[in-house]
Order: structure tokens, then sequence, then C-alpha cells
């Protein structure tokens, strides 16, 4: 009890200092930055735990905006106080289309989620597109925000910290093993009395739903979206986050989001000329860490498994 | 019927070119299990290289030397790039998880794709005319363009030497060695890597070939051109049975053809939905394909 | 041995390209009867052991266990139905630790995967906790019996070749199954080894009270612990008898060693 009441002061004390002292350039920075840890843990759990590839997370991500979008207008009557129903319907709606995504996915062994998911995205995009509703290409626009930033600030902290705690505790119960033994030897998994084809469409749909869940967000942060919002370069910067932090390792993509949202701000000078330099950028280091450091930062293991064995204990992290 | 007709000698001709860059993906994945998201880059890389031979050695006067030129030059360059793809970001990661070289891959996809746009630049550009299209007779009232024989005839002939090198050469029997048992032919004194880098060298120069037909009949080329093109003909190896040359062959004019029709045929706003529906009904239905077999695993 | 049939395998065949590899093969093990398959290379045991356990499917014949017909049952569920196996070449999850391969076999049965069972597991809740427990004490005991328990928290492929095989079998026991099938289970082992798997292999059977099928090349094994052989060669079913008798049948010994000239 005692570590959630001082992880609830330092939050408080973080927002605080957000809130007052620092303008609201950063404090959007800092939000941003909370987003792409929930979609690099999302998509950390089916290409880190599973082993499974998509590339289509900004699709689903879309998904989760659109639909948190349309429903708190349409539906909940425009208000801040029903951001986070939409958010949460938002999610589920990117859950189901990823259970629907999962199930041609699976029949063989080998990499079709990548394929089928990056079709799925584009699908998802060319039907934004045309859907005139939603502006179409021109976006949406108008999408109610949080009134003040302590509020959202609050509410990100929130969904992160849910999103985390949930794959944590799948990553080290009974299906994290699940998962792990089918990375191990699907096929003595399978005979351990595993259904495969299951395992990876549950933990796809869990990653699916997270997804939903900050592109619900992202929507109510920035307060406007377009097609344009979710292409495939977010698609390979969550991927580049998840790699980076280390494929299994959740923690990890929590702090190989915060590197990079804000180096690349601190960088900013390098984008000239309306090209976007982060996408030499990003195959690049993409390639080099395959080659040098394929393990990404932190492995599949979590930051807190270096603390000192006395730490842990009395934290109560299990060795 | 003359309509039908029309729209099948269409769909023949995007069906070869499918078929073409379809065998680049269906190699290599036989023989090292990986989906090379970068083919569709090494394609239009292609295009790019046969564009800037032609601007470098003036060949815009359209003649047949100048058609073959650019062909071979596309050919090539392809191949190279091809084989340099595989030295250096693959063949690193021979002993790694697959996943690693599947994000390598993917990696270097983006690479091109946005390397070549501050290279080459974003906007497109137009592909000089190496030969002139004519008009040069017509079945039932269709006009037969050259361009559409130039790319009937270049993608037979090029499929008739693929089938060649593979199933009568030394080279072609060691690569199926290769893609059935990696672990025993070293002990046949066969060297994988080396077949690993012909296979690269033939799929590139395949979809070399298929860069610069398609080209010439549509003359404009920009550093995503690959992307959706390469997307289809993925479809079609899946559709045919990944793994399976003839599969791909297959699969690459089943698609062509089915795209046309339904272009032909008023859909033309669904046209880039087709593939991943296939692809889709394909992986539900039946997931090895039409002539893939699911390779029995040793137990 | 009750003379119950536990699992019958009638007719089956299954062909491989223009090969038939196992071609009309019939036999019955009876329950808790220890039944090894023999055979040369090439003569069909593992790939009938492949299609028993769902791994291929037979193009004729039926495969019966406990009265079920189990033919077209993918693996996990030929599992689920009381049948575990071993593999020829050890397949463990080796970066797993050696309790968690005996608990990821242990937990299939007890975590359903039921949205109760995910909620328990994402709240952590005491009911949640008390499984753990019981499935890492169940595994603990396991492990205590083949004296794996103090290498617990060590990686799976870490563990002597010996201490593999045996872990291999203990995940195997731990789905709980009624019948178990040893691929080889002496292959790469040294004379010793082998007589400790002997016992071994003896233990488990009265202990657990299992049916074993056994595919093995040892010879000396085979015919000194099975109750009953089968000989495949070519894919058919060349025998069907008891050690003692199988041992000098005229085809066996052909299969064996080759034909006499004449």
């Amino acid at each position: 009890m005692k570590k959630y009441i001082i992880f609830l002061v330092l939050v408080a004390g973080l927002g605080v200092v957000l809130n007052s002292f620092l303008n609201s350039y950063i404090q959007a920075i800092f939000i941003s930055f909370i987003i792409n840890a929930i979609m690099a843990l999302s998509l950390n759990f089916i290409t880190g735990l599973a082993d499974q590839f998509s590339l289509g997370h900004a699709g689903l991500m879309a998904l989760g905006a659109y639909t948190s979008a349309v429903i708190n207008k349409e539906f909940l009557g425009d208000q801040w106080m029903f951001i986070p129903v939409g958010v949460l319907a938002g999610a589920c709606i990117a859950g189901v289309a990823g259970y629907l995504v999962s199930l041609p996915s699976f029949r063989l062994k080998g990499d079709y989620l990548a394929i089928v998911t990056l079709g799925f995205a584009e699908i998802v995009r060319v039907v934004i597109l045309n859907w005139s509703h939603v502006g179409g290409a021109r976006g949406y626009n108008g999408i109610r925000k949080f009134p003040d930033f302590l509020l959202s600030y609050g509410f990100a902290v929130l969904l992160l910290f849910i999103t985390f705690m949930v794959m944590h505790r799948l990553k080290v119960s009974w299906f994290g093993r699940n998962l792990w033994a089918i990375n191990e030897d699907d096929i003595a998994a399978e005979v351990m009395g595993l259904e495969i084809a299951k395992t990876k469409r549950y933990a796809f749909t869990i990653s699916s739903f997270f997804a939903g869940l900050g592109g619900g967000f992202y929507a109510h942060h920035l307060g406007y979206i377009s097609p344009g919002s979710f292409g495939f370069i977010v698609s390979v910067q969550i991927l580049i986050i998840t790699v980076l932090g280390g494929l299994g390792s959740l923690s990890g993509s929590i702090i190989a989001a915060a590197l990079l949202t804000f180096l690349p701000e601190a960088l900013r000078s390098v984008q000239s000329g309306g090209l976007d330099l982060r996408m030499i950028i990003y195959p690049i280091l993409l390639i080099l860490m395959m080659i040098l450091r394929p393990k990404g930062l932190f492995g599949r293991r979590e930051v807190y498994e270096w603390l000192p064995a006395r730490l842990k204990t009395k934290w109560g992290i299990k060795q | 019927m003359q309509e039908f007709l029309q729209h099948t000698l269409n769909g023949l001709s995007v069906g070869s070119i499918y078929a073409l860059l379809a065998l680049g993906y269906t190699m290599v994945y036989g023989i090292l299990g990986m989906i090379n998201f970068a083919h569709s880059e090494i394609y239009m890389m292609g295009a790019f290289g046969t564009f800037y031979l032609s601007k470098w050695f003036h060949l815009g006067t359209p003649s047949l030397l100048n058609f073959t030129i650019g062909l071979l030059g596309g050919m090539i360059f392809a191949a190279v790039i091809g084989f340099l793809v595989e030295k250096l970001a693959y063949k690193p990661l021979r002993d790694s998880p697959k996943m690693n070289v599947l994000i390598t891959a993917i990696g270097v996809s983006i690479l091109f794709q946005f390397g070549g746009q501050i290279i080459f630049g974003a906007d497109p550009k137009s592909f000089p005319t190496l030969i002139e299209d004519k008009n040069l007779f017509s079945l039932f009232d269709s006009p037969i363009h050259l361009t559409d024989l130039l790319i009937y005839f270049v993608s037979f002939a090029s499929l008739g030497i693929l089938s060649f090198i593979i199933f009568k050469t030394q080279t072609g029997r060691a690569m199926r060695a290769v893609s059935t048992r990696p672990d025993m032919t070293p002990l046949m004194g066969i060297n994988n890597n080396k077949i690993i880098s012909m296979t690269f060298i033939i799929g590139s120069a395949l979809a070399g070939i298929a860069a610069v037909l398609v080209s010439i009949k549509y003359p404009k080329i920009d550093p995503m051109m690959g992307v959706r093109i390469g997307m289809a003909s993925f479809v079609a190896a899946v559709f045919g049975g990944i793994g399976s040359l003839h599969g791909a062959v297959i699969g690459g004019f089943l698609l062509g053809l089915g795209e046309t029709y339904l272009i032909g045929y008023g859909a033309s706003t669904y046209k880039d939905a087709f593939s991943f529906v296939i692809l889709i009904i394909v992986l539900l239905y039946k997931p090895t394909g039409l002539f893939g077999t699911t390779r029995k695993e040793k137990i | 041995m009750s003379d119950k049939i536990i699992l019958s395998i009638q007719d089956l065949s299954i062909q491989f390209g223009g090969l038939k590899a196992v071609d009309a093969v019939t036999f019955d093990i009876k329950e808790h009867e220890l039944l090894g398959l023999i055979g040369p290379n090439g003569a069909g045991k593992t790939t009938v052991f492949n299609m028993i356990s769902g791994f291929y499917r037979a193009d004729s014949g039926n495969i019966i266990f406990a009265d079920e017909k189990i033919n077209d049952l993918t693996a996990a569920q030929v599992n689920r139905k009381g049948l575990a196996r071993t593999f020829q070449n050890i397949r463990l999850f080796r970066s797993l630790s050696v309790i968690e391969n005996v608990l990821m076999a242990l937990q299939q049965k007890k975590h359903n995967g039921h949205l109760k069972d995910w909620l328990h597991s994402l709240f952590n809740t005491s009911y949640h906790q008390q499984i753990e427990k019981d499935l890492d004490l169940e595994a603990r005991e396991l492990l205590n019996i083949f004296q794996l328990d103090k290498y617990c928290s060590e990686m799976a492929g870490s563990l002597s070749y010996g201490a593999q095989r045996k872990l291999e079998i203990v995940r195997a026991l731990a789905t709980r199954p009624q019948l178990l099938i040893l691929d080889e289970p002496a292959a790469g082992m040294n004379h010793q080894e082998t007589e400790d798997l002997k016992k071994l292999i003896r233990f488990i059977k009265e202990k657990f009270n299992l049916t074993i099928l056994l595919i093995e090349h040892d010879m000396k094994l085979v015919m000194t612990i099975c109750d009953r052989i089968v000989v495949l060669n070519r894919g058919k079913k060349i025998a069907d008898g008891l050690p003692q008798d199988i041992k000098s049948l005229p085809d066996v010994i052909e299969a064996y060693l080759g034909k006499r000239p004449v």
C-alpha cells in the first residue's frame, strides 16, 4: 500500500510542477510522451511478448480516436466529463477490430499478422478519408478537450498506469508464461495442451484494446485528428520505441517512449523543408539496433530487476 | 465480348507484373523464411536506375536498342541493390530471431522510401520513352499495343529463363536444396551464403524487369511507387502458396485478372482493398494458398 | 494390467508425396501396459506417434483413445484428452526456468482462460494467489520426486543432457496423462544413464498409474522393460507379441540385420 501512496504523491508533485512552472508546450510534450508510452506498451504486448509482428497499430489508434471523438460529440453531449466514456468505447471498438483481424492471421505459422494489419490500417485510413461526416481528408475538428492541464494530466497518467498494470499482471501470471512458452517452442507448448492460435488471438485483442485507448485519448488531447495523423509513419514510430526499449520489457517501453519523445523535440531543427528527417533517422536506427544491440536497451527484462535485492524485497518485487 | 477481351488483355499484363514480383517474395520466403518487405523498394530502385541511366547516357530517343539497354540497366541495378541489402542488412542477422530480421526488413523498406524522397525528390518524375508505343493491330476490335506485347514477351521470357535456372542448372538445384534443408547443404559442399545471395540477385533482377516494364507503360515514377504493387504481389504469392514458384506465377495472373475485371466492371474505388480481401479470404479458407503445402515440420 | 483397451490404432495410413510412410498399421494398447514400438530407421515409428499426438492427419484409418475417435483433434486437444508425449530431440522451453517448464504444463488445467480467471489474475486476488501457490507446490513436489527440485530456478537449457530428458518426462507428466508416449528417451544416453532411465520408466508407470507407449532403438532396453512389442518395417506392422517371441521371428531379424544370403 505504502508504495502506491508514494507513487501517487510523486505523480501529483510532477503534475503540480508541470502545471505551475512549465509552459503549455512542454506540458503537451509530456502528454504525448504518455500517449507514446501507451502505444509502445500495446505493441510490445503483441510483438515483444507474443512474438507476432503488427504493422497496423496506427490503424487501431485511428479507430480508437475517431470512435471516441464521434461518440463524445454525437452521443454524450460534447461534455468533457464524458471523455473517459468515449475513450473506453474507442478502446473496445479497437479491441473488437483487433479480434476480427486476428482471425485470419494465425491460421499458419509465419508473419501473416504483419501483412494483415498493414492492410487493415490502410483500409481504416481509406474509409476515414471517404467518410465526409468526420471531415474526410480535412480531418475532424473541435473534439472536446479537458478544460485544464491537470485534469488531462491526471487522466493520462491513470491510463498509462492501467495499461502498465494490466500488462504487467498478464506478463507475470499464467498468460505470460504461456506466451513465453510459445516463443520458446510452439510445438512443445501445443503438446502441453495449449491452443496456440487462440492464445495469440487473445494477445492481439488485448494489444488492440490498448492501442484504441491510446488513440482515444490522443483525439481529446489534440482536439483535432485527420487520416494523416495515423499514417504508416506512426506505426513505425511506435515500433521503434518498442524495439529501443526492448521487446518484452514493459518498463523499457516507457523509458524509450520518454527518450524518443523528448529528444526529437530537442532536435526539432533537423526537420527541414517539409521533409520529415525522422523518417530517415528512424529506419537507420532500427537497422543499426537490430545489428548492434538487437535486444534493445533492456532485452525482455524490467528495469527494476536491476535494483539491489534489499530494495526488491522491501518493495515486494518478485525475484 | 470486345470489352471482356480488352480487360483480359490488360489483366494479363498486370498479372505478369505481379507474377514477376511475387516470385521475388516467394523465393526469399522459401529460402530464408522471411517476408522481404524491402522487395517493393528494390523494384522502385530498378525504375530509378533506368531513369538515371537513360538521363546520363541520353537514351531519350525511342528505339528497340535503348529499350534493351534500359531493361538490362534496371535489371542489373535492382540486382545490385538486392544483393547489397541482403549482404549488409540481412546477413549479419542470419542467426538472430526471425522478429529481428523482419524489423530490419521494415527498416530497409522505409529507408529506401524516404531516402528516395530526399535523393530523387518526392514528386513523380516522368520516365523516358525508351520505345514508342504503337497500336500494332486489332484483335476482335481490341487494339493491341506494343508495350503490352513487350510486357507479355519479356515476362514470359523471364519466367522461362527463371524456370530453366531453377530446374535445370546446378545453382538452381542448390537453391532448392538450401530451401528444404539448409542444415544439410553445407555438408554437400554447398555454400549457403552464396546461394542466398544468388536468390536475392535473381529475385531482384525480376523486380527490376517488372519496374522497367511498368514504367514504360505508366511513365510516372516516384519513391513510393513500390508500396501498393509490392503489397498486391505479396498477396499474389500468398494466394499461390508462399514458397511455391508456380503458385507465385499463377497467383500473380489470377490476382491481376481479378483486379482488372473489378475495375473494368465499375468497382474501381475498391481496387486497393481488393488484394486485401483476397488475402483475408485465402488465409481464412486455404491458408496454404493454391499450391502451397504445409511443410511437415520434423518433430 | 487390465484387459481394457485404452488406445486402438486401426488401419492407420499416411502418405508423403508418393511414399506410403505408414501403411495400414493396426495395434492396441491395454490399460497399464508398457508397449514398445520398434523398427529400423525410417520404419514409420515417429510418424505413427505424430499421427496419434495430433501433428499429422492420417489419410485413412482410426485412432481411438478411451473409446473416442481422436484422428482430427489438434495436438492441444489430444493432450487434453489425457495423452502426453516427449520428443526425440528434446524440446524444453530452454530459457524458462526448470520450475516454469513444469508450471506451464500444470497450469493448462488450472487456468481455464474464462473471464473470471482473467479477472482474478488481473487483480491478483487471494483466490488467484492461492491457485498460483498450489501450482508452485505441486510443481515442486513433482520435481522433488525426480530429484530435480534443486535446479528449480535454473534455466532449463542449462541442465545436463540426462536431466533435460528427465525434465521433459516430468513436464509431460505434469499434464496428468493416462497415456504417456516416449519418443526414443534413451537416444544419446550412455549405459549408466540408460539403466537409470529403465528404472525411471518402471517407476513412473507404477507411481502415476500410466499406460506407456515407447519408441526405442536400444533393443536391450525395449526387450527388458516392455510387456509387449510391435515391430514396424517400411511402414507396415510385421510383428506383434511378447519380447521373447519377437526376438526369434525371422521377419524381425531380417528387418534389422538384412536378408541372410541364401
